[in-house]
C-alpha cells in the first residue's frame, strides 16, 4: 500500500533550497535600517565600506515609521537613517538613541512629465486650467506636510484645495507614479525622487525657506550590548566617500 | 531576466512559503478539526480571532507580531533571554508572517474539507478499536485530502505574495528577508526599478501557477490510479 | 461464562421529551432488540457503540464494565470490543475492500479471527482489491459484517442488517449471519423493527416500545405473546417456518415441514436446501381433518397448542413438526370445528400464499 500523505511530498523540496549564501566575515555583521529612499546610495556606500573595513552592513529599507516602530519594539538594529525628524524623535525619546545627527538634507521639487509638456515653471502655473490635477501625500506623511507649506507660501495650497485638484497618494514613490504613468499632470516629490522614473523631471526647485528643513537624521540606536562596528559604520556615512555617494543621488549633505 | 539578487529573492520567497506552510500545518490541522467538529465554550472568539489576518489590514498585523516578538514583546523577550533566538529581521520573522497572514486560508480549507467527512465513518473506525487519534489520520485526514491540499497550496501562494507584515517584521534585508514582494518594493526606489521588476512579477506569477498545478496532479493522478484499479478488477 | 453476556440498564431523557429507560441482559446466540421506530433501538445502539453518553447507566459486557455513571466509567469506543454492523454499512472509501477488512483486525482484537476463513464464508475472495463503491449493496453488507467480525468482538451489534434488501439477499445474508455466529461463537444483538428477521434470526427477544421494554426472552413464545397482547403495533404474528430438503419439481417447490411436504410457488427460486418460508395468519384455514377435491395444496397435520382471542379474531397455534402456525379464525369457527387445545388440526396453506425468505 502507497503512502496516503501526498501533502508532505512538496515540502520535501524545502531542504533542497539552500539557505542564502552570506559573505563571512569577522566581525558581527551592521544592521542598518534606512528610508527606502536612501537605500540605493546606502547600498554603494556599504560596498565600498565592507571593502575597506571586511565589515558586512545589512540594509533593510522601508518606510521611516516602520522602522522606528521595529527598533522601538526591540528589533535587533545598530544604525537608522529616517527620512523624518518625528521617527528620529521618537526613538530618541524612548532613550533608544546614543548618537543622533542631521545627516542628509533634500530639496522640495515640482515634477512634470518629462519634457514639461503644459509648460510649469512655477507654483502659480498649477492653477491653469490645464494642470487638472496635482499629487499630493497625506498631511501626515512628511513629503505631505512640507507640500503644504511650500505651497502655502506660494499662495496657492488653498486655491489648489478650492479648486478640487489636489488628489492624495499612499506615499512619495505612489506619488511619482502617478506622474510617471500619466495619471496625473504634476506632483511634488523630493529633488531625489525625480531620478527615479525616466519618464519625469523635476520643473521647479522651492526655496528652502518655504517649509521646514527637511532633514534625514541618523541615529546609533543604543542596545544592551553595541556592536562595536556599528559606530565605525555611522562615521563613515559622515564620511567625504559617502558624501559623494550620496550627492550622485540627489541629496545634499547637511552641513555642520 | 533575472538577476542574481532576483534569484536570491525567489528562492527565499519558496523558503519562507515553504517553512510558514509547515510550521502552521500541524497548528491548522489541529485547529480545523476543533473547528469542524467539536463545540466548545469561545468557539466563535477562536473563529474571529483565526480570521482576523484576513480582515486586518497586513502592516496592523505585523504591527502586532512586532509587539509580541520584538525584543521588548513578551514571546520575543523570552526568545531571547531563554532560548538566545533572535527572530526579528531574519527569514524566520518573514516565515512566522506568512504563517499568521496564510492561516485563515488554511484552517478554512482543511475544517470545509473535514466537514465533508462523514463522522459517522470515525465512529465506525472507533468501534473497530481505532483511537481517536488513530480514526483521524487513517479515516478523516485520507477523506479530507484535496482539501487539505488545497489549504496547503493555498497558504503557500498568499505566502509568496506577503508583504506587509513581512516587512514590518523582517525588515528587508537583500539575501536575508527580502521576498520577492519586498524586492519590487524595494525595486520601485531604484531608477528603472519599474522595468526591472517585471521578471519578479512573472515569477511570482510562475510560482502560483506551479503550486496549483503540482496539488491539482496530485489529486488527479491519485484518482486516476483509483478507477483504474476498479476498472481492471471489473474486468 | 456463568454471567450473561451483555447487561444493559441505562436512562436517558432528550430534550424533545423522550425518555428512554430500559433494562435488559442479552447472552450468548442471538438477542433481538425488536420495536418500532421511535422505540428507544436507536438510542441503545448509540449508548452500546459509545456515541451517546447516557445520563444514568450501568452497562457490562462479559465482567468489564463499560458504563457505569454512578463511579464515572465510560470507556471509550475504541475499548469496548463491540463489532457493530451499521445499517447503511460505513465502509471507509478510500480504503480497499481488505484494507476494510482488515481495519479493525489491525487495532488490538479481542481475538483473533481467522481472516481467511471469514473471506470464504462471505464468499468475498474476488472482491479483496475492489473499493466498497463498486460493490453493490449486498456485497457491501458482507464487508461491513466481515470487517466487525474480524474485529472480534465480543459482542456483535447488528443495525436492521437486512433492511432494504430484496428477499434472495436476505436469504443469504441471513444465511452469511447463521455460518458466521454458529463458527465464531459471538454473541450477537440484532436491533429490527422486522418481525420476519428477528423470527429468523433471534433466539432470544427483547421487545421495546416508547422508550421501555415491554416484554423479553424466548423469541416465538414472547413476541407472539407482546403481539397478541396488544403491547406493540404489529396487528398479528407473522409465520416463518423453517423449510428443508427444497427441491424443483416440475413446476413448484417442494419442501419438507418434520415429515409433511410443503410446496411453494416456483418464481422463490433459491439455490440452497433450506429455506423459510413467511405467510400471515390470515392466509391460514384451518379444518379438523384432509380435505380431498381442493385446490389448496398444503395441508399440514399438527395439533391445537394454544388458542387466543384479539379483537374480533381468534388466532389458533398449531404446532407441527417442532414448530408454529398461526392461524387467524373467526370465534363462530371456533366453536362450529370445536377447537380445544391438545386437538388435531389441519393447516390449510396456498402455495402461492407463501414467500420464501
Amino acid at each position: 500500500m502507497k503512502s496516503r500523505f501526498p501533502i508532505a511530498t512538496p515540502f520535501v523540496l524545502l531542504g533542497l533550497i539552500a539557505t542564502p549564501l552570506r559573505a563571512e566575515y569577522t566581525d558581527k555583521p551592521v544592521v542598518a535600517l534606512v528610508a527606502a529612499s536612501t537605500q540605493d546610495a546606502v547600498t554603494e556606500i556599504a560596498a565600498a565600506f565592507t571593502k575597506e573595513t571586511k565589515i558586512a552592513v545589512k540594509i533593510s529599507g522601508a518606510a521611516s515609521n516602520t522602522l522606528a516602530n521595529q527598533i522601538l519594539h526591540g528589533a535587533p538594529a545598530d544604525v537608522f537613517l529616517s527620512a523624518s525628524q518625528e521617527w528620529a524623535d521618537a526613538v530618541d525619546k524612548k532613550g533608544l538613541s546614543a548618537k543622533t545627527i542631521p545627516l542628509l538634507s533634500n530639496r522640495l521639487t515640482l515634477i512634470v512629465a518629462k519634457g514639461n509638456p503644459l509648460d510649469i515653471k512655477q507654483p502659480a502655473d498649477l492653477m491653469a486650467a490645464k494642470v487638472t490635477r496635482v499629487v499630493l501625500p497625506g498631511e501626515k506623511i512628511p513629503l505631505g506636510a512640507y507640500a503644504k507649506q511650500a505651497l502655502d507660501a506660494a499662495h496657492v495650497y488653498d486655491d489648489l484645495i478650492g479648486a478640487k485638484k489636489i488628489v492624495r497618494a499612499q506615499d512619495a514613490r505612489a506619488t511619482l507614479a502617478f506622474v510617471e504613468r500619466g495619471e496625473a499632470p504634476a506632483s511634488i516629490g523630493y529633488s531625489s525622487d525625480a531620478r527615479l522614473s525616466k519618464a519625469v523631471e523635476a520643473a521647479y526647485t522651492f526655496d528652502e525657506k518655504s517649509h521646514d528643513a527637511i532633514r534625514y537624521p541618523l541615529v546609533l540606536v543604543k542596545r544592551e550590548a553595541m556592536n562595536p562596528a556599528a559606530s565605525r559604520w555611522f562615521d563613515y556615512l559622515e564620511s567625504e566617500s559617502a558624501a559623494k555617494i550620496f550627492e550622485k543621488y540627489g541629496f545634499q549633505m547637511v552641513k555642520r | 531576466m533575472l538577476s542574481a539578487e532576483d534569484w536570491q529573492a525567489v528562492a527565499l520567497s519558496l523558503q519562507v512559503a515553504m517553512a510558514a506552510v509547515i510550521v502552521s500545518f500541524p497548528l491548522g490541522l489541529g485547529l480545523a478539526w476543533l473547528l469542524a467538529r467539536k463545540r466548545f465554550p469561545g468557539k466563535f472568539a477562536v473563529e474571529t480571532i483565526v480570521a482576523l489576518p484576513l480582515v486586518l489590514p497586513p502592516v496592523v498585523t505585523g504591527y502586532l507580531l512586532l509587539v509580541l516578538f520584538g525584543g521588548n514583546g513578551w514571546i520575543g523577550h523570552w526568545l531571547r533571554r531563554w532560548l538566545g533566538v533572535e527572530i526579528i529581521f531574519t527569514w524566520k520573522a518573514a516565515a512566522l508572517a506568512s504563517a499568521v497572514m496564510a492561516f485563515p486560508l488554511m484552517v478554512r480549507s482543511i475544517r470545509s474539507a473535514i466537514e465533508m467527512v462523514d463522522p459517522r465513518l470515525e465512529q465506525a473506525a472507533r468501534t473497530l478499536g481505532a483511537g481517536p487519534l488513530d480514526a483521524f489520520f487513517t479515516i478523516t485526514l485520507p477523506l479530507a485530502r484535496r482539501g487539505v491540499v488545497a489549504g496547503c497550496v493555498l497558504a503557500f501562494a498568499r505566502s509568496i505574495g506577503e508583504f506587509g507584515a513581512t516587512i514590518m517584521i523582517a525588515g528587508n534585508i537583500p539575501g536575508d528577508t527580502r521576498t520577492i514582494p519586498l524586492a519590487i518594493y524595494s525595486e520601485l526606489d531604484s531608477p528603472g526599478g519599474a522595468e526591472r521588476s517585471t521578471g519578479l512579477v512573472v515569477a511570482s506569477i510562475a510560482i502560483a501557477v506551479l503550486a496549483m498545478v503540482v496539488s491539482e496532479a496530485l489529486n488527479r493522478g491519485r484518482d486516476s490510479r483509483k478507477i483504474a484499479a476498479n476498472r481492471s478488477s471489473n474486468a | 461464562m456463568t454471567q450473561p453476556a451483555l447487561r444493559f440498564n441505562a436512562r436517558h431523557g432528550f430534550p424533545s421529551g423522550f425518555t428512554l429507560d430500559i433494562e435488559f441482559a442479552a447472552d450468548d446466540g442471538v438477542t433481538a432488540l425488536f420495536g418500532p421506530s421511535g422505540s428507544g433501538k436507536t438510542t441503545t445502539l448509540n449508548i452500546l457503540a459509545g456515541v451517546l453518553a447516557p445520563q444514568r447507566a450501568k452497562i457490562a459486557l462479559g465482567d468489564r464494565v463499560l458504563v457505569d455513571t454512578t463511579t464515572h466509567v465510560a470507556l471509550p469506543a475504541e475499548q469496548r470490543r463491540i463489532g457493530i454492523v451499521f445499517q447503511n454499512q460505513r465502509l471507509f472509501p478510500h480504503l480497499s475492500v481488505e484494507q476494510n477488512l482488515r481495519y479493525g483486525a489491525r487495532r488490538r482484537p479481542a481475538r483473533d479471527v481467522d481472516f481467511a476463513r471469514v473471506v470464504e464464508i462471505l464468499e468475498l475472495r474476488e472482491f479483496l482489491a475492489r473499493t466498497p463503491e463498486s460493490l453493490s449493496g449486498g456485497q457491501q453488507q458482507r464487508i461491513a459484517l466481515g470487517r466487525a467480525v474480524l474485529r472480534g468482538p465480543e459482542l456483535l451489534l447488528l443495525d436492521e442488517p437486512l433492511t432494504g434488501l430484496d428477499s434472495r439477499l436476505k436469504h443469504r445474508i441471513s444465511d452469511y449471519l447463521d455460518q458466521l455466529i454458529f463458527e465464531f461463537k459471538i454473541p450477537t444483538l440484532l436491533v429490527s423493527h422486522d418481525q420476519a428477521d428477528v423470527r429468523r434470526l433471534a433466539q432470544q427477544i427483547v421487545i421495546l416500545d416508547a422508550g421501555r421494554v415491554v416484554a423479553a426472552g424466548p423469541t416465538r413464545p414472547t413476541l407472539d405473546q407482546a403481539i397478541l397482547g396488544g403491547q406493540t403495533p404489529a396487528p398479528a404474528p407473522l409465520n416463518l417456518v423453517r423449510i428443508e430438503h427444497l427441491s424443483v419439481v416440475g413446476r413448484h417447490i417442494e419442501g419438507r415441514i418434520g415429515d409433511q411436504c410443503f410446496y411453494l410457488p416456483k418464481s422463490a427460486i433459491v439455490s440452497e436446501q433450506t429455506a423459510f418460508a413467511r405467510f400471515s395468519p390470515s392466509d391460514v384455514t384451518l379444518s379438523r381433518s384432509p380435505i380431498a377435491g381442493i385446490s389448496i395444496r398444503n395441508q399440514l397435520r399438527g395439533s391445537v397448542a394454544e388458542i387466543v382471542s384479539k379483537n374480533d379474531s381468534a388466532f389458533v397455534r398449531i404446532e407441527l413438526g417442532g414448530q408454529s402456525i398461526w392461524a387467524e379464525i373467526t370465534p363462530e369457527a371456533i366453536a362450529t370445528l370445536e377447537l380445544t387445545v391438545g386437538a388435531p388440526a389441519v393447516c390449510l396453506i396456498k402455495a402461492t400464499a407463501a414467500e420464501i425468505v
